[in-house]
This record gives structure tokens, C-alpha cells and sequence, in this order.
């Protein structure tokens, strides 16, 4: 019916639509996908992109500023009448309103070459190229806090659906208990009372009321990740979680230091910052000094009802052409704004200097407190791990000796509780080990390195 | 030299007639996969075939345990102080409790995966079989065999669920009863819990 080539034209067609309508329907992410998606999409990146662009723009300005700037006008309007005879024999100088009976037309056009600025050319542009680069560390310093939001919402997901787990598994024990209960209670077994069915029941509403916040923090979780991450509103978002689990991990805190020293958009921003500022200085000192420029300034004139007087000591604005190449110098002279301009430029400078001091005592006190929170929280994991693993043991071994006939309902009970106990701390420890590792991370300057590229 | 040589020659035959038979694993595994074709048997599916199927779970079990090994280790210093009457009746009642119990954490299991991690054999007459069952929510519950070789076939004398040695926990506790009460006690309590799950059973 249809030709090979109109068959494939028809299902290219189907194929790109269909991409294009179900393409943003559903997007499935895991921690990899959303911190890259997170650094690129979020809303909050685009007023740090924009200040990158004026920077951008400034440095387009100090550019030009070494190439010539042509000024153009254009000017048309009335002519009053004016003619040779009026000024021969007699000079007459008084024309009248009354004979404007005429237009002119005038293009005026000058042409300023800077020759020699004293290095104001050259600092405006060095201070819009350290600017782009303050402004891509602030860029990067944002990206660094999206990167650590984003995993603490990545994690806090995983441990919320462990801890569903968790419940889950306890509502299921505690219905077959239930069930079991009651059926021990219709049968009349000694060891069944409907003490043990109510505290069994009260336990199971606890159970349910814990899932119900669960699902909650859940959905309000994956919405904020939507928002992190810049995925519509309407678009469902999946997120892939591993569950949480123990991470052997070794950070020298030495290194990590060294590695902040470089790495750190802060540390990027105060050696740009200190670069952009001393151009600033050169740039007031600059004014100090004349401006040398090469000029060339031109005007064609002509009026509809005047003569042309090819006369050097006459002049007529409206009916004259003119063309002249000079040599300039342009200096402003005053009695200390730009000595006060100079200080307040070397006052930014000194502040800068003052964030690096802050930094460069601050960053190590800020590695050093990752890294003991690390050791902290991997000891605590560690620590829950053991206890975790006991008190399985202890569920073990107490639903054993009930099973044979030699064990009390109270220590199943209390083997319960300690098991649910141990594994929700245990959760929260392994949650803790994973912030603790991103806090150190970021504090080293390490995560967009690791995370991103 | 002579003795050396026969000794050496009975042992080499020993072990590997272990081994030719079937090895520690092959025999759990068999059991589990067993264990696994009688919960999937539509034959067995049901409430109202659920004493049939515990049955049928309770036989296949039986072919592997040896619990007459397991209640004298359970016993432990105790065990020569009964009387043979005594031993048959503890060991049937060990059994009845042990079967009943693995059995029904058995049918709770269905579709789980169990994987064989290890499987240890020391001089061809003891092994250990080490098993995960991974759960849907990817959970793992390690449950290892311990087996000795009687000769003819591997049995399975412990069982250790994770990291609890079934055996020496009942040992600790069986001990606290007769040491605090007596050895009437322990059984009286046992039989009270058989006669629950009697009960129950109606």
C-alpha cells in the first residue's frame, strides 16, 4: 500500500512524537542522576548563571576599550537664508527668521584611538576576568550546597524506606501474632489471654501510625527532590535508593586540607577576588596619569539656500566640511577624589586579604570538625552494627525457646522492641555516617570533583 | 610402616566414599529444594491443607536431621543421667518441638532466594553449610548447617541462624531450667508447649 520510504517517513514520525510527548512523563533517578541533575536543573542556579553573564559583559567592554570608538551624528532642520552679497562689500550678520527658506543637512564624525592608558585598559579587563571567575566560584560554591542538600534528601529517603521495612516487617509479625492469638483464644489455650491480644493490637496502631508518617515523608521527600532536581510538577520522578549500609572509609585529614586550599570555590573566589581587586588599584592609580589617544574628527555640512565661502577666516556651520588627525591627552585634574579612589580601592584589596586570613584558618577548623564527626558517626555505626547484630541474636534465641516450651512471651517481647530499637538507631547511624562523609567532602572541596565530573 | 600405610589407605577410602555419596551442600540443597517443591505444590496449597503439608515438610526435614543428635547435644551433661525411657521420651518430644517450629518458619518463606555461600569439611566427618535467604526487601537471614557424616549419609546435628547456634542455646537454657527447677520441669514445660500446638493443630 504504502512505498518503503513513505512507511519509514510515517514511523519516524510515530517515534519522534512519541518521544516528544512521554519523554518528561516519568523520570527514574538514583543518588548519580539526581546530584547531576540537581547541579544542572535547580531553579537556583539561574540568578548565579546571570552574574557570570555580567561579568561576561563587562569583560566585552574592557575589551573594546582598546579598539577605536567612532562617534557618528546626524543633524537636518532650517536654514535661514545667507549669501555671498551680505558680507561683500559690508559684512552683514543680522539674518533675519524671516528668511529661513531652507534645510541643511550636517554628519559630524569623530574617531578616538587610545594609545597609552597607564594600564586602565588593561585592569578593567584583568578585574572582568577574575569577576567571571568569583562569580563561577560562586556558581560552584552553590552547586556544592545543592550537592549536599540533595544527598541529604537522597539519604533521609533511603533510611525512610529501610525504616518502612522495618515496619512492614514488625505490622506482618504482629498480624500473624494476632491472628494467632486469637485463634489460640477461640480454642482455649492456656498460654493465649486477651491481655496479650490487646497490648498485641495497641502495637499494631502504633505500627500503622508509623507507616502512615512514613508514606508522608516520603512523598514530601521525592516533591523536594523534584524541586532540586528541576523536574516538573507534573512529571512523576522515581528515585532509585541503595539501601543504607556501612562504609569503610579512610580520609587523611591532612590532605583533605590541602586539597581545600586549591579546590574550595571560597579559596577560588579570594584568589581571583585579590587579582580583580589590584587591577581595580592599577585602574584609579591609572587616573593619575594622562590618557594618550589619537583622534581624528571630521563634519560635512551643506544648506539648500547658502553659498559656499572658501574663505579660511569664515566659518558657516550649515554649509562647511572639515577633516582633522591629532594627537591628544586627556587629564583630569583634582585635589584628592582619585587619591581617595585609590585608598578605597586598596581597602577592598586589604578586605580581601582579611577573608583570606579567615579562610586559611577557618577552612582547617571546618576539615578538621568533618572529619572528627566522620570518626564519630562510623564509630557509632560501627557500634550499632554490633548491637543490631545482638539483638537479632537476642530475637533468635528468645523465638527459639518459645518455640520449644522453655521460653517466656516477656522476652520475646522485650527481644521485639530491642531489635526494632537497635535497627531504627542502627539506620540513623548509618544515615549519619553518609552526611558525615558528604559534610567532609564538601568541606575539602572534594564533592563537585567526585560527584559531578 | 605397615599400619601407617592400611591406616592411611582406610582413611583415604573413608573420605572419599564421604564425598563420593553426596557432598554436605548436595544434601542441603536437595532438602531446600524439596523443602521448596512441597510449598509450591498446588496438592499442598491452602488452609485446609495445611496439616498435610506440614507433614510432608515435617518427613522431608526428618530425612536430613538427625534430632536424636540433637537433643543429646542440647542436653548436654544431662544427657547420661537419663534413663533410655527417659532419653526416647525427650528426644521424641525435642524432635516433635523442633520439627513443628522449622516447619512453620519454613511456610512463611515462599519466594525467597536462597543462595549457597560455603561449605566447609573437616577430616570427612564434620562440615558446615552456609546458606543466605535473601528476601524480597533484599534482606539477607544467614542460616548455616552443621552436619557429621554417620557413615552412610550427612545429617545435619545444628542448625546456627544468624550467628545463634540453635544447639547450644537450647543447652544454656535447658541447663538454667534443670539446674533452677529440675529435669521434670524442662519436659513438663515442653509437653505443655506440645500440647498447645495440639491444640492448636485442631
Amino acid at each position: 500500500m504504502y512505498s518503503g520510504k513513505f512507511r519509514f517517513l510515517i514511523i519516524t514520525f510515530i517515534v519522534l512524537f512519541s518521544t516528544v510527548c512521554f519523554a518528561e512523563d516519568r523520570v527514574v533517578l538514583d543518588l548519580k542522576g539526581c546530584v547531576e541533575r540537581a547541579v544542572k536543573f535547580h531553579p537556583e542556579l539561574g540568578e548565579y548563571k546571570q552574574d557570570i553573564e555580567i561579568y561576561k559583559a563587562k569583560l566585552l567592554q574592557a575589551q573594546s576599550a582598546s579598539f577605536p570608538q567612532i562617534e557618528l551624528m546626524a543633524l537636518g532642520g532650517p536654514s535661514p537664508k545667507a549669501e555671498k552679497d551680505a558680507i561683500s562689500p559690508d559684512i552683514k550678520t543680522d539674518v533675519k527668521s524671516t528668511t529661513i527658506n531652507g534645510v541643511f543637512g550636517m554628519i559630524t564624525m569623530q574617531v578616538l584611538q587610545p594609545i597609552y592608558t597607564f594600564g586602565k585598559i588593561s585592569g578593567y579587563r584583568t578585574a572582568a576576568e577574575g569577576g567571571i571567575k568569583v562569580s563561577e566560584a560562586e556558581l560552584e560554591k552553590k552547586r556544592s550546597e545543592i550537592i549536599l542538600k540533595t544527598k541529604e534528601l537522597y539519604w533521609s529517603l533511603s533510611m525512610i524506606r529501610d525504616l518502612r521495612n522495618l515496619a512492614k516487617e514488625i505490622k506482618d509479625e504482629l498480624e500473624k501474632a494476632i491472628k494467632r492469638t486469637e485463634e489460640d483464644l477461640k480454642k482455649d489455650i492456656p498460654s493465649a489471654d486477651e491481655l496479650t491480644l490487646y497490648k498485641l493490637k495497641t502495637y499494631l496502631g502504633e505500627v500503622k501510625r508509623n507507616l502512615n508518617e512514613i508514606d508522608k515523608n516520603e512523598s514530601i521527600i521525592i516533591e523536594a527532590l523534584k524541586f532540586m532536581t528541576g523536574v516538573p510538577q507534573n512529571t512523576k520522578l522515581e528515585i532509585i535508593t541503595e539501601p543504607l549500609k556501612y562504609e569503610e572509609v579512610v580520609f587523611n585529614p591532612d590532605e583533605l586540607i590541602s586539597k581545600a586550599f586549591q579546590l574550595r570555590p571560597e579559596m577560588i573566589q579570594i584568589r581571583e577576588g585579590l587579582k580583580a581587586r589590584q587591577a581595580l588599584i592599577d585602574v584609579e592609580k591609572s587616573n593619575l596619569y594622562p590618557q594618550l589617544f589619537f583622534l581624528v574628527k571630521g563634519s560635512l555640512a551643506g544648506a539648500t539656500n547658502r553659498d559656499r565661502i572658501h574663505n579660511p577666516y569664515i566659518y558657516d556651520p550649515l554649509n562647511d566640511s572639515m577633516l582633522a588627525a591629532v594627537l591628544g591627552m586627556k587629564l583630569n585634574i583634582d585635589f584628592g577624589i582619585t587619591k581617595g579612589k585609590i585608598r578605597e580601592a586598596e581597602i577592598e584589596y586589604q578586605k580581601v586579604l582579611e577573608k583570606k586570613k579567615l579562610a586559611e584558618s577557618g577552612i582547617p577548623v571546618q576539615i578538621m570538625k568533618a572529619y572528627y564527626e566522620l570518626l564519630e558517626a562510623t564509630k557509632s555505626a560501627r557500634d550499632m552494627d554490633e548491637a543490631y547484630q545482638n539483638a537479632k541474636k537476642w530475637l533468635v534465641t528468645a523465638d527459639a525457646n518459645i518455640d520449644m516450651g522453655v521460653g517466656e512471651t516477656k522476652d520475646l517481647a522485650d527481644a521485639v522492641l530491642a531489635y526494632a530499637t537497635t535497627r531504627v538507631n542502627y539506620l540513623k547511624a548509618l544515615y549519619n555516617q553518609k552526611m558525615a562523609i558528604a559534610n567532609l567532602l564538601q568541606a575539602s572541596g572534594l564533592d563537585r570533583e567526585r560527584e559531578v565530573k | 610402616m605397615k599400619k601407617l600405610a592400611i591406616f592411611l589407605i582406610i582413611t583415604f577410602f573413608t573420605v572419599s566414599f564421604a564425598f563420593a555419596v553426596v557432598s554436605p551442600k548436595e544434601q542441603i540443597k536437595k532438602t531446600v529444594d524439596n523443602v521448596i517443591s512441597i510449598l509450591k505444590d498446588p496438592k499442598y496449597k491452602g488452609q485446609k491443607k495445611a496439616q498435610q503439608r506440614r507433614a510432608a515438610l515435617r518427613a522431608e526435614i526428618s530425612k536430613v536431621f538427625d534430632f536424636e543428635e540433637m537433643a543429646k547435644r542440647s542436653l548436654g551433661v544431662y544427657w547420661k543421667d537419663r534413663t533410655p525411657q527417659e532419653r526416647k521420651e525427650f528426644v521424641e518430644l525435642y524432635k516433635d518441638l523442633l520439627e513443628r517450629s522449622y516447619s512453620g518458619k519454613i511456610e512463611s518463606y515462599t519466594d525467597e532466594e536462597v543462595i549457597y555461600t560455603d561449605e566447609k569439611i573437616e577430616n570427612g566427618k564434620f562440615a558446615e553449610v552456609k546458606t543466605k535467604i535473601i528476601t524480597k526487601e533484599r534482606k539477607e537471614i544467614p542460616i548455616n548447617y552443621r552436619l557429621y557424616f554417620n557413615g552412610n549419609e550427612w545429617k545435619v546435628y545444628d542448625v546456627v541462624i544468624e550467628g545463634v547456634s540453635l544447639v547450644s542455646n537450647y543447652r544454656s537454657q535447658f541447663n538454667k531450667i534443670i539446674r533452677t527447677y529440675s529435669y521434670q520441669e524442662l519436659v513438663k514445660r515442653m509437653k505443655t508447649k506440645q500440647l498447645e500446638e495440639l491444640m492448636r493443630e485442631k
